[in-house]
């Protein structure tokens, strides 16, 4: 190939090219957004915003996620930053067990965490804890998006410099105060991001959720049953009202500054 | 005068690097200058003192007490590292009051003992700045009252006045000079600025290659440097093997076919030493009293600061390094490959 596109083509071209590509994209991506919202009859949103078994499922999906999202947090952190101050193979066989629930068929996923309760299992008289428990809700999702919060926060301390624990240690912190002082501050951009992927993901996850607790419906178990049920004219309304309430959520994190997919 | 602390055969690791079976002892307020070419293990001695770094032989004294697996945040010291290692998410005074916080002080006595450490400095108006406000003087201005703020037994300084510009300098290097007076300071500081070790140690020690080459008391290392590197490091730039005798109450020192006068010395083997500034050039044969006259030929010269080094071939494969001022270097009309005549006095002239 002699000298490419800058030098040899019309001028403009490449630039076009791209603004096509991003035209199309975008298209792409905003259509099923703005047909499953503009395309819905009004009067049937406004159904959908006040059926009881959506508002039900909205609660019950939040507060699954929150708490998923707390016990990421709680048991996440600890995780990130051993992980964070381990040795390379230690670090790298722990990211690739925390890399399988991620790249699993998160209905497989489901499946996974029900055979620990199976029959087979010695900790099967746990299952009717779980299984279409709100419990059972929070361990698939937790299962499926905690290794978001893992990474990225250990990504996070992994920026903490350990010379400045050691200062720390020098000027008589413990090790617990210097992590809690140093080392946690300073991660916090990274570590809230994280928790954001994290209860993002637990609030979306039908397939692992579905697999362990159909009941009580979650958001995107409700709508997978509208649409059994009743198709499309059944679960569009439920949608539209998500799509809503998604853009919502968004500007508000917009407005104090969060971006979910800002990398920090 | 108490023993502070001591090291005895500490050798410890970081990575391929040694630091071999180190004996040192510090009574308490004197203020040890540490020097040695880069890589000679002073950090990695400095951070073996801090409890950063376990020594994997030898034993650590403070007070005759084995303080050598007291963890870091036990050990009453202060560290002021190379780089600072001020913390980014806090305050000046919230860095300054980090140590006294970790320690248990709160309210009152808080404030007490930043405010204290932070004017000891001269950072008081820096108090609300965080680190990257700072420049590197102001930096290590609040670093060096971070340390001091625990009001430690012992200070730990590495490289101090490296990397800051001058004025910030010649501010720290006196308040540093200041704080041994007033505060009875006791302190290791690693440096590489001889005139820095001169205006604040009264005691130096060298390493070299992960060993402590010499230590002790400043008159007595300067007068008697245990090895070429300490003498180099000291400022006698010519240092020449010979082989010393004496004669008529003094010493003669052959160097090849030269042959040189100096008032001390001892029998056999040994380096003499002389510095560049204790030679006197000129173009004609001095009429002098100096021992020591010899012809040489100029094969270079070398800006030095505001003034001039000559180095001479004198014959026998030495080349002798003086200094002139450039006034002198114009007057006598010194250029590569003209003859001159070097002088100095038997006195001047150290037998190692």
């Amino acid at each position: 190939m002699s000298a490419p596109g800058r030098a040899g083509g019309p001028p403009g071209l490449v630039p076009f090219l791209l603004a096509a590509l991003a035209v199309a994209g975008t298209s792409l991506l905003a259509a099923p957004i703005l047909s499953v919202l503009l395309l819905c009859p009004p009067a049937e949103l406004a159904r959908a915003v006040a059926d009881p078994a959506v508002l039900s499922a909205l609660a019950v999906s939040f507060a699954t996620a929150t708490i998923t999202t707390l016990l990421a947090l709680a048991l996440g952190v600890p995780l990130a930053y051993t992980l964070s101050r381990s040795s390379r193979p230690v670090r790298a066989s722990i990211e690739a067990l925390l890399a399988v629930p991620v790249l699993l068929p998160h209905t497989a996923a489901g499946v996974a965490i029900l055979s620990l309760f199976g029959p087979w299992s010695p900790l099967r008289p746990l299952a009717s804890a779980l299984i279409d428990r709100p419990l059972g809700i929070v361990v698939a999702q937790a299962f499926v998006s905690a290794p978001l919060l893992v990474l990225s926060a250990r990504a996070a301390f992994d920026d903490v410099p350990v010379e400045l624990e050691l200062a720390a240690r020098s000027l008589g912190a413990s090790r617990l105060r210097a992590f809690f002082y140093v080392s946690l501050p300073l991660a916090r951009r990274g570590i809230l991001a994280g928790a954001l992927l994290t209860w993002a993901r637990a609030l979306s996850e039908f397939g692992a959720v579905v697999i362990l607790a159909y009941y009580p419906m979650t958001v995107p178990v409700l709508v997978y049953h509208r649409f059994l049920v009743g198709g499309l004219r059944a679960s569009q309304p439920v949608v539209a009202f998500l799509v809503l309430l998604t853009a919502a959520i968004l500007a508000l994190l917009a407005s104090a500054g969060i971006s979910p997919y800002a990398g920090r | 005068m108490m023993v502070l602390l001591t090291l005895e055969g500490i050798s410890a690791r970081v990575g391929s690097f040694w630091l071999r079976d180190v004996d040192l002892a510090l009574d308490e307020e004197h203020y040890m200058v540490l020097m040695g070419p880069t890589g000679a293990g002073k950090t990695t001695l400095l951070n073996v003192v801090a409890g950063l770094l376990r020594p994997v032989e030898g034993r650590i004294r403070l007070d005759g007490r084995d303080i050598t697996k007291l963890p870091p945040e036990k050990r009453p010291f202060g560290y002021v590292f190379q780089d600072n290692r001020l913390f980014p998410h806090m305050t000046a005074w919230e860095n300054v009051a980090f140590g006294p916080r970790a320690r248990g002080v709160r309210g009152q006595e808080l404030r007490e003992a930043v405010r204290w450490a932070l004017q000891l400095v001269g950072a008081e108006h820096l108090a609300n700045k965080r680190p990257h406000q700072l420049s590197g003087g102001e930096a290590k201005k609040v670093a060096l009252a971070r340390a001091l703020a625990l009001r430690p037994r012992l200070l730990l300084l590495d490289e101090p006045l490296a990397h800051i510009d001058e004025r910030s300098r010649l501010e720290l290097l006196k308040r540093l000079a200041a704080l041994r007076r007033e505060v009875g300071l006791t302190a290791i500081h690693v440096t590489h600025d001889r005139l820095e070790a001169l205006k604040l140690a009264d005691h130096l020690a060298f390493m070299d290659n992960g060993r402590l080459l010499q230590a002790g008391e400043l008159e007595e290392v300067l007068r008697r440097p245990s090895s070429e590197l300490v003498a180099r490091f000291l400022g006698y730039e010519n240092v020449l093997r010979c082989r010393c005798r004496r004669s008529d109450g003094l010493y003669e020192l052959s160097v090849g076919d030269l042959t040189f006068v100096a008032a001390e010395g001892r029998e056999g083997d040994a380096l003499m030493c002389l510095r560049a500034e204790d030679i006197l050039v000129s173009r004609e044969e001095p009429r002098t009293s100096a021992r020591n006259v010899l012809r040489g030929r100029v094969v270079a010269l070398e800006p030095r600061g505001p003034l001039v080094a000559v180095r001479a071939d004198v014959g026998s494969g030495v080349v002798l390094t003086c200094v002139i001022t450039p006034a002198s270097r114009a007057e006598l009309g010194v250029e590569v490959g003209v003859d001159v005549y070097l002088a100095f006095k038997a006195s001047s002239v150290r037998v190692i």
